[in-house]
Protein backbone atom coordinates (compact mmCIF):
# COMPACT_ATOMS: atom_id res chain seq x y z
CA UNK A 1 0.00 0.00 0.00
CA UNK A 2 1.03 3.55 -0.64
CA UNK A 3 2.17 5.33 2.48
CA UNK A 4 2.41 8.98 3.31
CA UNK A 5 6.17 9.18 2.96
CA UNK A 6 7.76 11.21 5.68
CA UNK A 7 4.46 12.54 6.95
CA UNK A 8 3.84 10.21 9.80
CA UNK A 9 3.74 11.43 13.34
CA UNK A 10 4.61 9.34 16.34
CA UNK A 11 1.44 8.08 17.94
CA UNK A 12 1.97 5.15 20.20
CA UNK A 13 -0.42 6.26 22.92
CA UNK A 14 -2.54 8.95 21.29
CA UNK A 15 -6.09 9.88 22.07
CA UNK A 16 -8.29 7.58 20.03
CA UNK A 17 -9.15 10.20 17.51
CA UNK A 18 -8.16 13.79 16.80
CA UNK A 19 -11.82 14.67 16.35
CA UNK A 20 -12.15 14.92 20.14
CA UNK A 21 -10.36 18.28 20.17
CA UNK A 22 -12.65 21.14 21.16
CA UNK A 23 -13.31 24.28 19.14
CA UNK A 24 -13.83 27.69 20.69
CA UNK A 25 -17.22 29.25 20.24
CA UNK A 26 -15.65 32.44 18.89
CA UNK A 27 -13.82 30.53 16.14
CA UNK A 28 -17.02 28.76 15.18
CA UNK A 29 -18.93 32.04 15.07
CA UNK A 30 -16.27 33.57 12.84
CA UNK A 31 -16.37 30.53 10.55
CA UNK A 32 -20.14 30.92 10.29
CA UNK A 33 -19.53 34.45 9.03
CA UNK A 34 -17.15 33.07 6.40
CA UNK A 35 -13.92 34.21 8.07
CA UNK A 36 -11.06 32.47 6.24
CA UNK A 37 -8.74 32.72 9.27
CA UNK A 38 -11.31 30.79 11.31
CA UNK A 39 -11.42 28.12 8.61
CA UNK A 40 -7.63 27.92 8.76
CA UNK A 41 -7.82 27.41 12.53
CA UNK A 42 -10.38 24.65 12.07
CA UNK A 43 -8.20 23.03 9.46
CA UNK A 44 -5.16 23.19 11.76
CA UNK A 45 -7.16 21.51 14.47
CA UNK A 46 -9.04 18.82 12.56
CA UNK A 47 -7.29 18.47 9.21
CA UNK A 48 -4.95 15.81 10.55
CA UNK A 49 -7.79 13.79 12.04
CA UNK A 50 -9.70 13.86 8.76
CA UNK A 51 -6.62 12.90 6.81
CA UNK A 52 -5.74 10.10 9.22
CA UNK A 53 -9.24 8.62 9.10
CA UNK A 54 -9.33 8.70 5.31
CA UNK A 55 -5.80 7.34 4.93
CA UNK A 56 -6.42 4.50 7.36
CA UNK A 57 -9.45 3.41 5.38
CA UNK A 58 -8.39 4.21 1.82
CA UNK A 59 -4.71 3.41 2.17
CA UNK A 60 -3.38 5.97 -0.27
CA UNK A 61 -2.37 9.54 0.29
CA UNK A 62 -3.89 11.12 -2.83
CA UNK A 63 -7.36 9.75 -2.12
CA UNK A 64 -7.09 10.78 1.53
CA UNK A 65 -6.18 14.34 0.51
CA UNK A 66 -9.15 14.40 -1.86
CA UNK A 67 -11.39 13.40 1.03
CA UNK A 68 -9.96 16.15 3.24
CA UNK A 69 -10.58 18.68 0.49
CA UNK A 70 -14.15 17.50 -0.03
CA UNK A 71 -14.87 17.51 3.69
CA UNK A 72 -13.55 21.00 4.31
CA UNK A 73 -15.20 22.50 1.25
CA UNK A 74 -18.47 20.98 2.42
CA UNK A 75 -17.83 22.28 5.92
CA UNK A 76 -17.14 25.79 4.59
CA UNK A 77 -20.43 25.71 2.72
CA UNK A 78 -22.57 24.23 5.50
CA UNK A 79 -21.09 25.43 8.78
CA UNK A 80 -23.81 28.06 9.06
CA UNK A 81 -26.29 25.22 9.37
CA UNK A 82 -24.33 23.49 12.13
CA UNK A 83 -26.50 23.93 15.20
CA UNK A 84 -24.07 22.73 17.82
CA UNK A 85 -26.21 19.82 18.99
CA UNK A 86 -23.19 17.49 18.71
CA UNK A 87 -19.58 18.54 19.33
CA UNK A 88 -18.06 20.16 16.27
CA UNK A 89 -15.45 17.41 15.98
CA UNK A 90 -18.15 14.74 15.93
CA UNK A 91 -20.01 16.62 13.21
CA UNK A 92 -16.86 16.92 11.15
CA UNK A 93 -16.00 13.27 11.75
CA UNK A 94 -19.36 12.29 10.30
CA UNK A 95 -18.63 14.38 7.20
CA UNK A 96 -15.22 12.72 6.90
CA UNK A 97 -16.58 9.20 7.37
CA UNK A 98 -19.32 9.78 4.81
CA UNK A 99 -16.87 11.23 2.28
CA UNK A 100 -14.50 8.31 2.81
CA UNK A 101 -17.23 5.73 2.35
CA UNK A 102 -18.36 7.59 -0.76
CA UNK A 103 -14.88 7.07 -2.22
CA UNK A 104 -15.11 3.36 -1.44
CA UNK A 105 -18.52 3.23 -3.08
CA UNK A 106 -17.09 4.95 -6.13
CA UNK A 107 -14.42 2.32 -6.45
CA UNK A 108 -17.02 -0.44 -6.50
CA UNK A 109 -14.39 -3.02 -5.74
CA UNK A 110 -16.33 -4.55 -2.91
CA UNK A 111 -19.34 -6.12 -4.45
CA UNK A 112 -18.67 -9.02 -2.10
CA UNK A 113 -21.16 -7.74 0.44
CA UNK A 114 -21.39 -10.80 2.58
CA UNK A 115 -19.00 -10.62 5.48
CA UNK A 116 -17.36 -13.96 4.83
CA UNK A 117 -16.19 -13.29 1.30
CA UNK A 118 -15.22 -9.75 2.26
CA UNK A 119 -12.72 -10.82 4.90
CA UNK A 120 -11.69 -13.90 2.96
CA UNK A 121 -10.37 -11.48 0.39
CA UNK A 122 -7.47 -10.84 2.75
CA UNK A 123 -4.04 -11.08 1.25
CA UNK A 124 -2.37 -14.46 1.58
CA UNK A 125 0.56 -12.65 3.15
CA UNK A 126 -1.55 -11.80 6.14
CA UNK A 127 -1.11 -15.23 7.63
CA UNK A 128 2.61 -15.33 7.11
CA UNK A 129 3.67 -11.83 8.01
CA UNK A 130 5.98 -12.17 10.91
CA UNK A 131 8.54 -9.51 10.30
CA UNK A 132 6.14 -6.65 9.52
CA UNK A 133 3.33 -7.15 11.93
CA UNK A 134 2.82 -3.61 13.20
CA UNK A 135 -0.69 -2.25 13.38
CA UNK A 136 -0.52 -0.25 10.15
CA UNK A 137 0.82 -3.13 8.08
CA UNK A 138 -1.78 -5.45 9.48
CA UNK A 139 -4.56 -2.96 8.82
CA UNK A 140 -3.46 -2.49 5.23
CA UNK A 141 -3.81 -6.19 4.62
CA UNK A 142 -7.56 -5.97 5.09
CA UNK A 143 -9.83 -5.15 2.17
CA UNK A 144 -10.82 -1.46 2.25
CA UNK A 145 -14.38 -2.06 3.39
CA UNK A 146 -13.32 -4.28 6.27
CA UNK A 147 -10.73 -1.64 7.14
CA UNK A 148 -13.45 0.97 7.19
CA UNK A 149 -15.60 -1.07 9.56
CA UNK A 150 -12.66 -1.77 11.83
CA UNK A 151 -11.34 1.81 11.93
CA UNK A 152 -14.73 3.42 12.36
CA UNK A 153 -15.75 1.02 15.12
CA UNK A 154 -12.51 0.46 16.99
CA UNK A 155 -10.95 3.89 16.63
CA UNK A 156 -13.70 6.38 15.85
CA UNK A 157 -16.33 4.87 18.11
CA UNK A 158 -19.06 4.16 15.60
CA UNK A 159 -21.72 1.72 16.77
CA UNK A 160 -22.76 -1.23 14.65
CA UNK A 161 -26.08 0.46 14.13
CA UNK A 162 -24.35 3.51 12.72
CA UNK A 163 -22.07 1.36 10.58
CA UNK A 164 -25.05 -0.56 9.26
CA UNK A 165 -26.71 2.70 8.23
CA UNK A 166 -23.48 4.02 6.73
CA UNK A 167 -22.93 0.95 4.58
CA UNK A 168 -26.57 0.17 3.87
CA UNK A 169 -26.21 -3.22 5.55
CA UNK A 170 -27.53 -4.94 8.64
CA UNK A 171 -26.02 -4.66 12.11
CA UNK A 172 -25.17 -8.34 12.01
CA UNK A 173 -23.19 -7.73 8.80
CA UNK A 174 -21.16 -5.05 10.56
CA UNK A 175 -20.56 -7.26 13.61
CA UNK A 176 -19.57 -10.17 11.45
CA UNK A 177 -17.12 -8.14 9.33
CA UNK A 178 -15.50 -6.71 12.44
CA UNK A 179 -15.23 -10.03 14.23
CA UNK A 180 -13.71 -11.76 11.23
CA UNK A 181 -11.32 -8.90 10.52
CA UNK A 182 -10.09 -8.84 14.10
CA UNK A 183 -9.78 -12.58 14.20
CA UNK A 184 -7.69 -12.51 11.05
CA UNK A 185 -5.48 -9.80 12.47
CA UNK A 186 -5.14 -11.50 15.83
CA UNK A 187 -6.78 -8.56 17.61
CA UNK A 188 -9.01 -8.53 20.64
CA UNK A 189 -12.52 -9.89 20.64
CA UNK A 190 -14.92 -7.06 19.90
CA UNK A 191 -17.69 -8.72 21.89
CA UNK A 192 -17.48 -6.13 24.63
CA UNK A 193 -18.00 -3.23 22.22
CA UNK A 194 -20.84 -5.08 20.53
CA UNK A 195 -22.54 -5.39 23.88
CA UNK A 196 -22.10 -1.66 24.34
CA UNK A 197 -23.72 -1.04 21.00
CA UNK A 198 -26.77 -3.00 21.92
CA UNK A 199 -27.54 -0.85 24.92
CA UNK B 1 7.58 3.77 4.74
CA UNK B 2 6.94 3.22 8.42
CA UNK B 3 8.62 5.59 10.78
CA UNK B 4 7.23 4.50 14.09
CA UNK B 5 6.76 0.79 14.60
CA UNK B 6 4.12 -0.10 17.13
CA UNK B 7 4.50 -2.00 20.33
CA UNK B 8 2.10 -4.67 19.15
CA UNK B 9 3.29 -8.20 19.44
CA UNK B 10 3.79 -9.95 16.12
CA UNK B 11 0.55 -10.96 14.53
CA UNK B 12 -1.59 -9.08 17.05
CA UNK B 13 -3.59 -6.03 15.96
CA UNK B 14 -3.92 -3.14 18.38
CA UNK B 15 -5.92 -0.22 16.92
CA UNK B 16 -4.44 2.12 19.54
CA UNK B 17 -1.05 1.58 17.95
CA UNK B 18 -2.14 2.87 14.56
CA UNK B 19 -0.08 5.88 13.53
CA UNK B 20 -1.60 9.32 13.02
CA UNK B 21 -0.77 11.32 9.92
CA UNK B 22 -0.52 14.89 8.79
CA UNK B 23 -1.45 15.89 5.27
CA UNK B 24 0.86 17.61 2.84
CA UNK B 25 1.47 21.20 3.92
CA UNK B 26 0.33 22.41 0.49
CA UNK B 27 -3.13 20.95 1.02
CA UNK B 28 -4.37 24.02 2.91
CA UNK B 29 -3.17 26.26 0.07
CA UNK B 30 -5.12 24.16 -2.42
CA UNK B 31 -8.11 24.13 -0.11
CA UNK B 32 -8.09 27.90 0.32
CA UNK B 33 -7.86 28.34 -3.47
CA UNK B 34 -10.75 25.92 -3.95
CA UNK B 35 -12.74 27.90 -1.36
CA UNK B 36 -12.13 31.12 -3.32
CA UNK B 37 -13.35 29.41 -6.51
CA UNK B 38 -16.37 28.12 -4.59
CA UNK B 39 -17.23 31.66 -3.44
CA UNK B 40 -16.69 33.04 -6.94
CA UNK B 41 -19.10 30.47 -8.39
CA UNK B 42 -21.66 31.35 -5.72
CA UNK B 43 -21.32 35.06 -6.52
CA UNK B 44 -21.74 34.42 -10.25
CA UNK B 45 -24.81 32.28 -9.60
CA UNK B 46 -26.29 34.90 -7.27
CA UNK B 47 -25.53 37.63 -9.82
CA UNK B 48 -27.13 35.58 -12.58
CA UNK B 49 -30.23 35.05 -10.50
CA UNK B 50 -30.47 38.76 -9.67
CA UNK B 51 -29.94 39.71 -13.31
CA UNK B 52 -32.60 37.22 -14.39
CA UNK B 53 -35.05 38.65 -11.87
CA UNK B 54 -34.21 42.17 -12.98
CA UNK B 55 -34.69 41.29 -16.64
CA UNK B 56 -37.99 39.60 -15.86
CA UNK B 57 -39.15 42.63 -13.86
CA UNK B 58 -38.17 45.02 -16.62
CA UNK B 59 -39.84 42.84 -19.23
CA UNK B 60 -43.01 42.80 -17.15
CA UNK B 61 -42.89 46.57 -16.75
CA UNK B 62 -42.29 46.86 -20.49
CA UNK B 63 -45.40 44.89 -21.29
CA UNK B 64 -47.59 46.65 -18.80
CA UNK B 65 -46.10 50.14 -19.15
CA UNK B 66 -46.06 53.01 -21.59
CA UNK B 67 -47.14 52.99 -25.26
CA UNK B 68 -45.10 50.70 -27.42
CA UNK B 69 -43.15 51.60 -30.52
CA UNK B 70 -43.57 49.88 -33.87
CA UNK B 71 -40.93 47.20 -34.43
CA UNK B 72 -39.35 49.21 -37.23
CA UNK B 73 -38.18 51.81 -34.72
CA UNK B 74 -36.57 49.31 -32.38
CA UNK B 75 -32.88 49.19 -33.11
CA UNK B 76 -31.04 45.95 -32.64
CA UNK B 77 -27.73 46.39 -30.87
CA UNK B 78 -24.85 44.03 -30.82
CA UNK B 79 -23.29 45.33 -27.63
CA UNK B 80 -24.19 46.96 -24.36
CA UNK B 81 -21.86 49.85 -25.27
CA UNK B 82 -23.83 50.71 -28.41
CA UNK B 83 -27.12 50.43 -26.54
CA UNK B 84 -25.75 52.66 -23.79
CA UNK B 85 -24.65 55.34 -26.29
CA UNK B 86 -28.07 55.24 -27.94
CA UNK B 87 -29.63 55.55 -24.52
CA UNK B 88 -27.66 58.74 -23.90
CA UNK B 89 -28.82 60.17 -27.26
CA UNK B 90 -32.43 59.27 -26.54
CA UNK B 91 -32.22 60.85 -23.10
CA UNK B 92 -30.88 64.07 -24.70
CA UNK B 93 -33.77 64.07 -27.19
CA UNK B 94 -36.27 63.61 -24.41
CA UNK B 95 -34.79 66.54 -22.46
CA UNK B 96 -34.93 68.79 -25.53
CA UNK B 97 -38.55 67.88 -26.20
CA UNK B 98 -39.48 68.42 -22.62
CA UNK B 99 -37.70 71.76 -22.66
CA UNK B 100 -35.75 70.82 -19.57
CA UNK B 101 -31.99 70.48 -20.04
CA UNK B 102 -31.41 69.52 -16.43
CA UNK B 103 -32.52 66.54 -14.45
CA UNK B 104 -35.85 65.15 -15.63
CA UNK B 105 -38.46 63.82 -13.30
CA UNK B 106 -37.98 60.04 -13.05
CA UNK B 107 -40.62 57.62 -14.16
CA UNK B 108 -41.36 54.33 -12.43
CA UNK B 109 -40.27 52.32 -15.42
CA UNK B 110 -37.00 54.20 -15.89
CA UNK B 111 -36.28 53.96 -12.19
CA UNK B 112 -36.79 50.20 -12.26
CA UNK B 113 -34.55 49.82 -15.28
CA UNK B 114 -31.83 52.03 -13.83
CA UNK B 115 -31.93 50.03 -10.59
CA UNK B 116 -31.67 46.81 -12.54
CA UNK B 117 -28.76 48.20 -14.54
CA UNK B 118 -26.97 49.30 -11.38
CA UNK B 119 -27.49 45.86 -9.87
CA UNK B 120 -26.26 44.18 -13.05
CA UNK B 121 -23.08 46.27 -13.08
CA UNK B 122 -22.54 45.62 -9.36
CA UNK B 123 -22.83 41.90 -10.01
CA UNK B 124 -20.52 42.13 -13.00
CA UNK B 125 -23.21 40.81 -15.31
CA UNK B 126 -22.25 39.78 -18.81
CA UNK B 127 -22.43 41.89 -21.97
CA UNK B 128 -25.61 40.20 -23.15
CA UNK B 129 -27.47 40.84 -19.88
CA UNK B 130 -26.38 44.48 -19.84
CA UNK B 131 -27.37 44.95 -23.49
CA UNK B 132 -30.86 43.64 -22.74
CA UNK B 133 -31.27 46.15 -19.94
CA UNK B 134 -29.94 49.05 -21.99
CA UNK B 135 -32.35 48.14 -24.79
CA UNK B 136 -35.18 48.11 -22.28
CA UNK B 137 -34.10 51.56 -21.16
CA UNK B 138 -34.03 52.76 -24.76
CA UNK B 139 -37.55 51.43 -25.33
CA UNK B 140 -38.73 53.27 -22.26
CA UNK B 141 -37.09 56.50 -23.42
CA UNK B 142 -38.66 56.13 -26.88
CA UNK B 143 -42.00 55.82 -25.19
CA UNK B 144 -41.36 58.98 -23.20
CA UNK B 145 -40.19 60.83 -26.31
CA UNK B 146 -43.33 59.77 -28.20
CA UNK B 147 -45.44 60.95 -25.29
CA UNK B 148 -43.60 64.27 -25.19
CA UNK B 149 -44.05 64.74 -28.95
CA UNK B 150 -47.78 64.07 -28.61
CA UNK B 151 -48.00 66.59 -25.82
CA UNK B 152 -46.07 69.20 -27.86
CA UNK B 153 -48.36 68.65 -30.85
CA UNK B 154 -51.43 68.99 -28.67
CA UNK B 155 -50.33 72.38 -27.37
CA UNK B 156 -48.44 74.01 -24.48
CA UNK B 157 -49.01 72.80 -20.97
CA UNK B 158 -49.55 69.14 -21.82
CA UNK B 159 -45.87 68.34 -21.52
CA UNK B 160 -46.02 68.60 -17.75
CA UNK B 161 -48.03 65.38 -17.76
CA UNK B 162 -44.95 63.29 -18.58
Amino acid sequence: MDMADGQMMAAVEPPRSGFGVTLERSTLDRARRGDMDAFATIYDRYGGACYTLALRVLGDRASAEDVVQDVFLKMFATVRGYRGEAPFGAWLKRLAANATIDVLRGRRRFHEDDAESLVDALSVQADTAGEQSDAWTLLMRLPPRARAVLVLHQVEGYTHRELAALFGQSESWSKSVLARALKRLGGSDPAAREDDDDE
Amino acid sequence: MMSEPSDSPAGSFDPRALPAFTADAALWTRLAAARRRQLQRQRVMRGGAIAAIAVAAVAWLGWSGLPRQPPALQAVHATAGEAMRESQDLERQWRELAGNPGRLPPTARLQAIDAALQSAYDQRAGEADLAVLWRQRNDALRGLIAGAQDATDAGPGRITRI
